[in-house]
């Protein structure tokens, strides 16, 4: 018997008492619920193969020095064609028939790197997990499961985070397969989490491609604007929202960075862009997202937190103003749209930004106990009239 | 969608056999190059299950690159470079940036440029001319079996590489790797501290290296700054003494008294 049974049946024998429902009534809510046919004799034998498999596994590495390079060859390769055909059997019917093709996909890399230590090679660049994600990407167009498009996209990031760290550069290929591979799939599938997962996905690694081109890293704001108009102009396709949601989250805390670091960098030049390049692009793309939300203002409030105002001698203040009238913006749209969570959203961001504009502000020059009792006196200032405008709110309401 | 998928399996397998095929070619029709490999920093020798290898001609000199007007070196160009066999050894002889063409006992090798460094004028501020180009082949690498990279480590400037060279000059090499058969420093410090008990001197061993050359001919040496102390083991009047040994047979060439070397 599994939890939710155990809780129907102790809640239930609660309810009956109360005579909220009668004990028929519970037997019939109780039928409603089979157990589940899962048992644990079902898993046994996957179980003992995964073992066996382990142990040969085991026997194969401990011996692998002695093994000669022909028969390794062998072996790597019928370990990679016995995971893919395995899998293949059981695919359409259970988990376990993924969890194998994925093995096949893993061997298929692992091979691949086994080899290259055969031979004693040694890698120029990322065509190692290049090749393995497109044998990830092949088993998502084949099979279509959200299982392999989070191979593909651990391999694809893996990848990139490979070739930063050991190449000093990042892979334009992997972006590109990036792009056509996990795009395109997310592209036609009814499933959002596709869209959050490209979206970060594509995040970081046009951040990788941006810094091994020494580009100024300013630029990493007009990344996040140039997804959001890619969000905007995919419109309602469930892909869209995590192309929407993560610029705005990152701007924000790009944002709250400025707030703290802009007069130490906005002078450097390896952080500040050359406004006569960038402006133009920002300006371009101020247009689409104008052009593309059709009049609904309520997709102009992040274009806020991508104005460029690290330009400004006093851009740390100029960041906050934008972080107050952001979560302002929030606040209001949470109002007009009567959606408690976006409202809920821009109080804590409000609240959020006054204290970080207070500590920020008042930090250097207040005695330190008059500093945490203003700042006690502001918090509490705050509470009162969110407190009271929700009052006004539920009045409003009714 | 069966045959679809046994095509992906397939293209994998021609994937992994392509790997290994292609290493074999060269092995069986490559043509041998040996190689020097120059000292590199023990510390840095060893990391995790392989050996990094450094070779003479990872470094090329400004002297060395034969470019035509207008071309400039930069990180991640690709370089050709020209080895020929004098001694027993392979020796640079150019580095190009486009394929050249070379005599008959001239080995062309593909590499990739790691880094250019440049002569730094202090006046000016500013890089003036090319000092030298960091080049990887691709054979910087040997994979050992876990656990014994401890033994390379001993050997280290003990070695030869003989790598494989495709005629048809894709960057593909294969490595066998010798250890020239010459006695560790741990073995020769033992040689050292016995010749010199068996004569009833004490000594203390203050560093021991590896030199390739002995007298202008190439013979690999061990040279041993060694302070001796006396019969009795009087510590007053240690004096010190530079040692050569064969490093091979471990047979003491010569004896000079003098300061040790820097």
């Amino acid at each position: 018997m599994n939890m939710a049974d155990k809780w129907l049946r102790r809640e239930g024998s609660v309810w009956v008492e109360k005579k909220i429902i009668s004990p028929e009534q519970l037997e019939e809510i109780i039928k409603l619920y089979p157990e589940s046919p899962r048992r644990i004799s079902q898993l046994l034998p996957i179980l003992a193969s995964v073992l066996i498999g382990l142990s040969l596994l085991t026997f194969v590495a401990s011996n692998w020095d002695a093994i000669p390079n022909l028969a390794r060859l062998i072996i790597l390769v019928a370990f990679t064609i016995g995971f893919y055909s395995f899998g293949f059997v059981r695919v359409q019917k259970s988990w376990v028939g993924q969890g194998l093709i994925g093995l096949g996909v893993v061997s298929f890399g692992a091979s691949m790197i086994l080899i290259g230590q055969m031979f004693h090679l040694v890698a120029y660049d990322a065509t190692v997990f290049v090749l393995w994600s497109l044998a990830a990407l092949g088993t998502l167009f084949l099979f279509r499961r959200t299982f392999f498009y989070l191979v593909s996209s651990a391999l694809l990031l893996g990848g990139q985070i490979y070739s930063i760290t050991s190449f000093d550069h990042a892979s334009w290929l992997l972006f590109i397969l990036t792009i056509l591979g996990l795009g395109t799939y997310s592209y036609h599938t009814k499933h959002e989490y596709a869209g959050w997962i490209l979206a970060v996905s594509v995040g970081i690694q046009s951040i990788f491609l941006l810094a091994s081109a020494d580009f100024a890293w300013s630029w990493i704001t007009i990344i996040s604007f140039l997804m959001y108009v890619v969000g905007l102009g995919l419109g309602k396709r469930p892909v869209a929202q995590g192309f929407i949601v993560w610029p705005a989250v990152f701007s924000f805390l790009f944002a709250v960075f400025m707030v703290f670091f802009h007069e130490y960098i906005y002078q450097d030049s390896a952080f500040l862009a050359n406004p006569v390049i960038y402006l133009p692009v920002f300006g371009i793309l101020t247009f689409l997202t104008l052009w593309l939300s059709r009049g609904d203002k309520a997709k102009w409030l992040p274009m806020l937190l991508f104005m460029p105002m690290f330009f400004f001698t006093y851009g740390d203040l100029a960041y906050l103003v934008i972080l107050f009238v952001y979560s302002s913006g929030l606040i209001f749209l949470g109002d007009q749209q009567s959606d408690s969570s976006v409202s809920k959203l821009g109080i804590f961001l409000f609240m959020l930004s006054s204290f970080l504009g207070y500590v920020q502000l008042a930090w250097d020059f207040l005695d330190k106990s008059i500093f945490f009792l203003i700042g006690g006196l502001l918090l509490f200032g705050i509470h009162w009239f969110l407190h009271r405008r929700s009052q006004w709110m539920t009045k409003g309401d009714k | 969608m069966k045959r679809k998928f046994i095509i992906f399996v397939l293209l994998q397998v021609l994937v992994l056999c392509y790997m290994a095929a292609s290493q074999y070619a060269v092995e069986w029709m490559g043509q041998e190059v040996r190689l020097k490999t120059a000292p590199v920093d023990p510390r840095d020798l060893l990391y995790g299950d392989y050996v990094i290898l450094n070779y003479e001609i990872s470094d090329v000199g400004a002297s060395f690159l034969k470019l035509q007007d207008q071309e400039q070196p930069r990180r991640g160009d690709k370089l050709w470079v020209v080895v020929k066999k004098e001694g027993n050894y392979h020796h640079l002889v150019s580095a190009h940036l486009k394929k050249p063409s070379v005599s008959e006992d001239e080995v062309i090798l593909k590499g990739k440029i790691d880094y250019v460094s440049e002569f730094w004028d202090p006046e000016k501020q500013e890089n003036t001319r090319i000092q030298s180009v960091r080049v990887i082949y691709g054979f910087e690498r040997y994979y050992v079996p876990e656990g014994t990279g401890k033994e390379l480590e001993d050997k280290r400037g003990q070695f030869d590489v003989i790598v494989k060279v495709a005629p048809w000059g894709q960057n593909l090499s294969s490595l066998t790797f010798i250890a020239t058969g010459v006695m560790t420093q741990w073995e020769i410090n033992e040689h050292i501290y016995k010749h010199f008990d068996s004569q009833g001197r004490h000594i203390q061993i203050l560093q021991t290296r590896l030199w390739d050359q002995y007298e202008g001919k190439e013979q690999p040496v061990w040279v041993a700054d060694i302070t001796i102390y006396g019969e009795k083991a009087e510590h007053k009047d240690g004096r010190q003494i530079q040692v050569i040994l064969d490093a091979r047979t471990g047979e003491i060439l010569s004896e000079e008294v003098g300061e040790a070397a820097p």
